[in-house]
């Protein structure tokens, strides 16, 4: 009957284990690890867009802080001429922010509201990524 | 098994429990926020919010 009882704690300790290990994600990412990632990858790819438009006279801590807040961007800080290789490129990275961000934004938005991502979204995602990375 | 080993064999699980949910809460944490600063990084890049070059009209002079 004692042997019984152990047992049967040590099972429910085993499950308690499980479940825990299960609702950390072990065994894969889970879905704030991948959209954590998604989101390093977009602003990894914007902070080199933002390396390649700016001027190179602006370094340091004012690239830095430029990156970290684009919005403090503004036309003179801005290379005025490319070659015609580097203007394709840029112009394409460009078009593909512009349609991915708000993507994102309403990607993250499903997930800091618990909800299911719809697979067409991360579908549009994923292929806009694979786009930034390709070029 | 004797009482006494089953007693052990259950405080090591119980031990290892504990320091299981104590890490698996600390990684929690971590990746809440790790995620909620990558998020931050991507709303503040929208590209519709800042300047940029005009790549039709800046490419005279072969690039820099």
């Amino acid at each position: 009957m004692r042997k019984m009882r152990n047992s049967l704690i040590c099972l429910v300790i085993f499950f308690a284990m499980v479940t825990m290990a299960c609702q950390s994600g072990i065994g894969g990412m889970s879905v704030k690890q991948q959209a954590a990632w998604t989101n390093n990858v977009y602003a990894r790819q914007y902070d080199l867009y933002l390396d390649q438009i700016l001027l190179p006279s602006i370094s340091g801590s004012e690239r830095q802080t430029l990156k970290d807040n684009p919005r403090l961007i503004t036309q003179d800080m801005l290379r005025t001429n490319f070659s015609k290789n580097e203007a394709e490129v840029l112009k394409a990275k460009k078009q593909v922010f512009t349609e991915l961000h708000p993507l994102l934004v309403t990607y993250n938005e499903y997930i800091t509201g618990g909800m299911a991502v719809p697979a067409n979204l991360e579908y549009q995602i994923v292929s806009l990524i694979n786009r930034l990375l390709a070029d | 098994m004797s009482q006494e080993a089953t007693v052990n064999m259950v405080a090591g699980l119980v031990s290892l429990a504990v320091e299981f949910a104590a890490a698996s809460n600390i990684a929690k944490e971590d990746v809440d926020r790790i995620y909620a600063e990558s998020y931050e990084k991507v709303k503040a890049k929208d590209p519709a919010t800042h300047a940029h070059p005009d790549f039709d009209e800046a490419t005279e002079g072969g690039g820099e």
